[in-house]
């Protein structure tokens, strides 16, 4: 029953976004309309990130097995307009960036119906928005962003909003990494909301624009001050679980630099 | 004018005889009028998907129903889908691993059928197959299990006094020539479907409040989910979590040391794509009903629940892709005990008196 009202209210909000999106798309300039390519790329320290692969971290040997978040509401910010582009996506570099070649494409998400102009500025959220957060898996199809059992912890009604897990060599000893890095943040605290103003972004029609948004790992561990560095030997681990502060901490400063670790170009 | 030669006349005469044989097999005059299948899904289970070509029918369920409990599956009439997944023991067979009609044990223990509808992230224990259409073709095959050929299987299905007529029933087939594998593989795919579970076990109404837990079963629960700072976190629920129970990942639970990756014995999910990192990854099982189909894991080498526990509890072994969740958890022997006094709220055996999903035959 409540499912199913629940169901309703998605619905209706779906349509009232198409319409909204709709709206909006022919008030732009000329109402002409095209694809926008959002392509998101993993990096290590400028280099393409490539899973499984060796890496230095505060002098110790690093890699990484999973890095994925959800992307929600991200817009183009004109002077008079802001174009929302999406509601949720879920980015998974885990199984993508399994060879150098793959690691340089990065994933693209291509937007179509996106109004023709001059954009100066995009704003994104990493993680879950609120008012989606308070559905479950169970409310989406299989091949939803939000309809993944995976993504999703029933014990803290909560979708987790990203997740990277490693590996680090502990013992001095590089031949066997036996650290072991697992970052899950979720929470609607934990969301993270990023803008960036001083864009030339010119989507015309008849070519494909390009917006091209990378995230470095290395400054989500390395941060941007001693502060907000991560020491793996104490925090190698945290599901944001909120019986424990320590890992509401942890995931607090994860959640920070994996804004500041975010860039469009 | 052109005389016809009485040649001719026999000739067609022939033909006449021969095509009236021919409409024996026509199946026609057999009414073609499909009753939707009504399921019963639990109000809290994930959106059920069924393939736009495959929709289920009663009678294309009790098709599937039969063929799934049929030996004409197999080479030497012996087995069926049932003998490996048996209704009493949760459709798996209660052995480590599954031996075919040769007798020849193959390598992995047969999985629970349970809730399979839902599973879309791949089925198997290393997501070999994507559909249960798809599945349903690959047993009667399979060497170590039911070791015929679908041509066998066809022949035998078309000179069959039932099961022509079932076919025309569910899929409106206008000729007995027009039993294919593919069709049979759509209905036993209907009958899995209805293997639904009724979310109502104990641990379902812990969940929504109906009853209260002992206080065994309240801290298992509480370690299962890593609710509380009083009892160690036994981090299950990451893998195990959601309403059926499991993520369907594909993950390294650390059962096998392997300094290099090559080095497993059955390389698992890196025998479907190739890649190093996934061999010695397998599926994350739903835990629903866990206390019924021991033993456990892949190559069932667990007797029990409490050798499942002790694996966990040691942190596993050592594998560069060995999940970061696999740690040594520090459980006492009361947590431990706590723990699968939980999983046992699991158990709810209630579906399977379900009438549509017992043999047919008996
Ligand atoms: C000889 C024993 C045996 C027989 C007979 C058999 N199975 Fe299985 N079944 C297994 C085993 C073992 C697995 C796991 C296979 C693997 O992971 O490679 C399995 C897996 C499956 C799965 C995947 C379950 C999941 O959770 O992903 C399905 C579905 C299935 N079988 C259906 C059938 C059907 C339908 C038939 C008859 C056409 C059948 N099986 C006959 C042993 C058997
Ligand atoms: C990191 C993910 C992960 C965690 C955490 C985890 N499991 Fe598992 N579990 C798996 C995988 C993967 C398998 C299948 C492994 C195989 O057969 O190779 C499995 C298999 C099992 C099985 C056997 C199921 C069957 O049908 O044979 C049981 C029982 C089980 N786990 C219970 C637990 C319990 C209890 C906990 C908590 C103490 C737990 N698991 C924690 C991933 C996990």
């Amino acid at each position: 029953m409540f499912t199913i009202l629940k169901r309703t209210i998605l619905l209706f909000s779906l349509a009232l976004l198409s319409l909204i999106i709709s709206c909006d798309s022919t008030e732009s300039p000329g109402g002409d309309v095209t694809t926008v390519d959002v392509i998101f790329k993993a990096l290590y320290n400028g280099d393409p990130l490539v899973m499984n692969n060796r890496y230095i971290y505060d002098g110790k040997e690093i890699s990484f097995s999973k890095l994925q978040f959800y992307i929600s509401d991200l817009s183009l910010v004109s002077e008079n307009m802001e174009i929302s582009i999406n509601e949720i996506d879920f980015i998974d570099f885990t199984n993508n960036n399994i060879n150098e070649t793959d690691a340089i494409n990065g994933i693209k998400v291509s937007k179509a119906s996106i109004p023709v102009g001059n954009y100066e500025g995009i704003k994104l959220g990493i993680g879950v928005p609120s008012d989606l957060n308070e559905n479950t898996p169970v409310d989406y199809s299989s091949s939803h962003p939000l309809g993944q059992a995976s993504e999703y912890w029933s014990n803290w009604n909560s979708y987790i909003f990203s997740k990277l897990e490693g590996k680090f060599d502990q013992d001095g000893d590089p031949t066997i990494l036996e650290g072991d890095i697992l970052h899950h943040i979720g929470m609607d605290e934990m969301l993270r909301e990023k803008e960036v103003t001083d864009l030339d972004i010119a989507v015309k029609t008849n070519t494909n624009t390009e917006v091209i948004i990378e995230l470095d790992v290395f400054d989500i561990l390395n941060g941007t001050s001693t502060n907000s560095s991560i020491n793996l030997d104490l925090e190698g681990f945290t599901h944001t679980n909120p019986t424990d502060q320590g890992q509401v901490d942890l995931a607090t400063k994860i959640a920070n630099n994996w804004k500041s670790a975010t860039s469009i170009r | 004018m052109i005389r016809i030669p009485s040649q001719f006349i026999f000739f067609l005469f022939i033909i006449i005889v021969v095509s009236s044989c021919k409409n024996d097999d026509d199946l026609t005059d057999i009414d073609y009028n499909p009753i939707p299948y009504t399921l019963e899904i639990p109000a809290h289970f994930p959106t059920l998907e069924i393939p736009s070509d495959n929709p289920m029918t009663v009678e294309g369920v009790q098709l599937g129903r039969r063929l799934f409990y049929d030996p004409i599956l197999s080479a030497d009439n012996t087995m069926s889908c049932s003998s490996c997944h048996k209704l009493e023991h949760n459709f798996t067979d209660g052995n480590s691993t599954s031996e075919g009609i040769d007798g020849i044990a193959g390598r992995r223990s047969a999985m629970s059928l349970e809730n399979i509808a839902f599973f879309y992230n791949g089925l198997a224990w290393d997501g070999k197959h994507m559909t249960l259409e798809e599945q349903a073709l690959e047993p009667v095959t399979n060497e170590i299990e039911l070791h015929n050929t679908w041509g066998n299987v066809i022949e035998d299905l078309k000179n069959h006094d039932d099961y022509p007529t079932r076919f025309r029933k569910a899929f409106g087939i206008e000729s007995i020539d027009d039993i294919t594998k593919e069709l049979a593989a759509k209905a036993i795919a209907q009958f899995e479907r209805i293997i639904i579970s009724n979310g109502n076990s104990k641990y379902d109404q812990i969940e929504s409040g109906s009853i209260f837990p002992s206080d065994a079963e309240f801290n298992g629960f509480d370690m299962y989910f890593d609710l509380s700072i009083d009892t160690p976190d036994a981090e299950c629920s990451h893998c195990h979590g959601g309403v059926l129970l499991t993520t369907n990942e594909y993950i390294n639970n650390g059962l096998d040391e392997a300094i290099d990756l090559t080095s497993f014995n059955d390389l698992g999910r890196g025998e479907v794509t190739g890649y190093l990192f996934d061999n010695g990854k397998f599926r994350v099982p739903s835990l629903r009903n866990i206390a019924l189909t021991a033993p456990y894991m892949h190559d069932g080498r667990f007797q029990t629940l409490e050798e499942v526990i002790d694996h966990y509890n040691s942190g596993g072994h050592y594998a560069e892709n060995r999940d970061p969740l696999i740690q040594p958890l520090g459980l006492t022997e009361q947590n431990k005990s706590d723990l699968i006094t939980f999983l046992h709220t699991l158990t709810d055996t209630t579906y399977l008196s379900n009438p549509d999903l017992s043999n047919p035959f008996e």
